[in-house]
């Protein structure tokens, strides 16, 4: 990945999240969730941090407060010395676009545009010529080696093809953090290693910060933080360098 | 932006197909049903003006025993201010003789050619009667002769002669009795068509009859914002106006009417296709909801959201409006085609029945975009306020 990422310098103790106090709480009805209750965190530049926990134990919701998706009801987020919720919404959405890569389990598609135009999506909205767009469309796909793919429709792909082509569009904007919330669960063994290997490549040679949720335990091996959640809580938080 | 809507509308062929032939059919419903309106009143407006209506006042003495159209008068007329030019005419009886002894009643113009110009008196074939101050021979007459003179067409009768006896009423003649000018002979130089019998020849040629005044005159006037002092002054001097203007304007007033009611038939067909525009536009939101929730995680801004919706509304109605004005135009031409053919077959004229000036093209291409607009703006706000966390936590 020469020509997408210039690597950052050496970041180790740079905090690049720092979460402070955090809650969440959602009013179904008359009953109250509470999906975060408190979360004290501070995610360091160099990071690859993963994070396990059982389905409903607020993973999902941290990601989107860290997105800035989703407002908390207290507490702080800021990321690089922006406190993303003093950000108005739609400077918070630029911000997101720029600064954070984001993939999800199952991708989401503009169904009436290629693979190569989805990819270029992100820097299109950042109001970047379509031309240059579809240039760096270009150069990512064949960093990740899908350049054939190029002028399929994305709802064609097999899952491992279409959660790289996911994994393209989150780095075409060269973040500076991405987010993987269970990118591997409905790929097989080798698809999942491929899109794993990536994250690491990410992590180790470009100085990414990768955040990764998972419920496979074989993928710890990639981070060096382990961070397990419960009931809205962090339970455990093992760093091992 | 637009490609990106172009993309997501042909995505869909079928529904935006059907949707902008919904949009065609309302347009060219308006186009059609205005053209029409605007057909008739350029030909109602046609027949009683001739091109510069507007700087045109007609004198005449109405009923009055008194006051004649004489020389001293006229020249009191062209004194007055804001007129420009003055023509006049005198309207004689005349019995057409033919070679076989029969005769016919005609009407005797002694005239202009700009007098008949400013009359709407076209020559079809031939030339006009020439306004130098020669004493000429020269003829124009109607095509309602041409029976009498057992001429089928024009061709057979430009050039030849026409005989006439002219018929002098009394009161253009200073001692009071009516006199006939036996044999009068014309050169035919022009034909005009008319349905009634009539012979125009240069007022000049009337000089030995020595008639006390003429019939009418008509006056042009420099501008037309001051068509009612000069008429004031000239009605001051004890003669009647009349002002074809004054006429157009009535006229235009009641096809404004015909035209709005004309117009309401269309725009009936135009907002049942808007609501089937609106219709479309909100089913393609929520089939899209994914795609915008996608969208704003990505990071689009709401204004970005809206704007795209829009583009998508604005190309349809854009689409529809070229379209419908397309076969608008297509169908009132072809309208009129059968209508002249049918017209032709039983000995009428051909006819312009529908009009489309360019101005209407425009307005009713900007109506569309517009009509775009007003039904993209509810779906496009809606798309813009969607909550793209619900849209994946129910996923």
């Amino acid at each position: 990945m020469r020509y997408i990422f210039v690597p950052e310098k050496d970041n180790k103790h740079e905090v690049a999240i720092s979460v402070e106090d955090l809650t969440r709480v959602f009013i179904v009805g008359e009953n109250k969730i509470k999906a975060i209750k408190g979360i004290n965190l501070k995610i360091y530049a160099a990071d690859f941090v993963v994070i396990f926990g059982p389905s409903g134990c607020g993973k999902s919701t941290l990601l989107n407060l860290i997105l800035g998706i989703d407002t908390p009801t207290s507490g702080k987020i800021t990321i690089r010395d922006t406190d993303i919720f003093k950000l108005p919404e739609d400077e918070r959405a630029y911000f997101r676009l720029s600064k954070i890569g984001m993939i999800h389990q199952m991708p989401y598609w503009i169904k009436s545009l290629s693979v190569r135009e989805n990819i270029a999506m992100p820097v299109i909205i950042k109001g970047i010529l379509e031309k240059n767009a579809l240039e760096r469309a270009d150069a990512i796909m064949e960093e990740l080696s899908i350049g054939e793919l190029a002028l399929q429709k994305p709802t064609q792909l097999s899952g491992g093809q279409q959660q790289k082509v996911g994994l393209a569009r989150a780095l075409v904007t060269n973040p500076w953090i991405v987010i993987a919330d269970e990118p591997t669960g409905n790929l097989d063994s080798k698809g999942a290693d491929e899109i794993m290997n990536v994250l690491f490549k990410l992590n180790r040679t470009h100085k990414r910060t990768v955040i990764l949720v998972t419920h496979n335990d074989k993928y710890w091996e990639y981070g060096n933080r382990r961070i397990e959640m419960l009931d809205g809580k962090i339970t455990k938080d093992r760093n091992h360098g | 932006m637009l490609k990106f809507a172009g993309k997501n509308l042909l995505s869909h062929k079928l529904r935006t197909v059907l949707t902008i032939i919904g949009m065609v059919i309302g347009i060219s419903a308006i186009v059609f049903l205005v053209s029409f309106a605007f057909g008739v009143k350029k030909i109602v407006t046609k027949e009683i003006t001739s091109g510069n209506a507007f700087q045109l006042i007609d004198i005449g003495t109405g009923n009055s025993q008194i006051i004649k159209l004489t020389d001293d008068v006229v020249n009191q007329i062209k004194q007055i201010p804001n007129i420009k030019s003055l023509e006049t005419i005198t309207n004689l009886a005349a019995k057409v003789k033919n070679e076989d002894g029969s005769n016919t009643d005609a009407s005797l113009f002694g005239t202009t050619s700009k007098y008949m110009n400013w009359s709407g008196i076209n020559i079809k074939w031939g030339e006009n009667i020439k306004d130098d101050n020669s004493n000429s021979n020269d003829a124009v007459i109607s095509t309602a002769l041409f029976k009498f003179l057992n001429v089928s067409s024009a061709e057979q009768i430009l050039g030849k002669q026409i005989k006439l006896d002219a018929i002098v009423p009394k009161d253009f003649l200073e001692n009071g009795e009516g006199k006939v000018f036996e044999d009068k002979i014309y050169n035919i130089i022009g034909v005009t068509e008319s349905e009634s019998p009539s012979i125009y020849v240069s007022k000049n040629s009337f000089a030995d009859f020595n008639l006390k005044h003429y019939s009418q005159t008509k006056v042009e006037i420099n501008s037309p914002q001051d068509e009612e002092k000069t008429r004031k002054l000239i009605e001051n001097l004890g003669l009647k106006t009349e002002y074809v203007g004054e006429t157009v304007s009535q006229i235009n007033e009641v096809f404004r009417f015909f035209e709005i009611i004309l117009g309401s038939f269309g725009l009936i067909a135009l907002i049942v296709a808007s609501l089937a525009m609106f219709n479309t536009l909100t089913i393609s939101l929520l089939e899209r909801t994914r795609e915008i929730a996608l969208l704003k995680i990505l990071g689009m801004k709401k204004k970005a959201i809206e704007s795209l919706f829009l583009t998508e509304a604005i190309v349809m109605g854009l689409i529809g409006g070229i379209l419908g004005i397309i076969l608008g135009i297509i169908v009132s031409d072809f309208a009129n085609y059968l209508l002249n053919l049918f017209a032709l077959k039983s000995g009428g004229q051909a006819i312009k029945i529908f009009v489309h000036p360019f101005w209407f093209v425009i307005v009713i291409m900007l109506f569309s975009i517009l009509v775009g607009f007003l039904t993209g703006i509810y779906p496009a706000k809606r798309a813009s306020r969607i909550n793209a966390l619900e849209i994946m936590r129910y996923e």
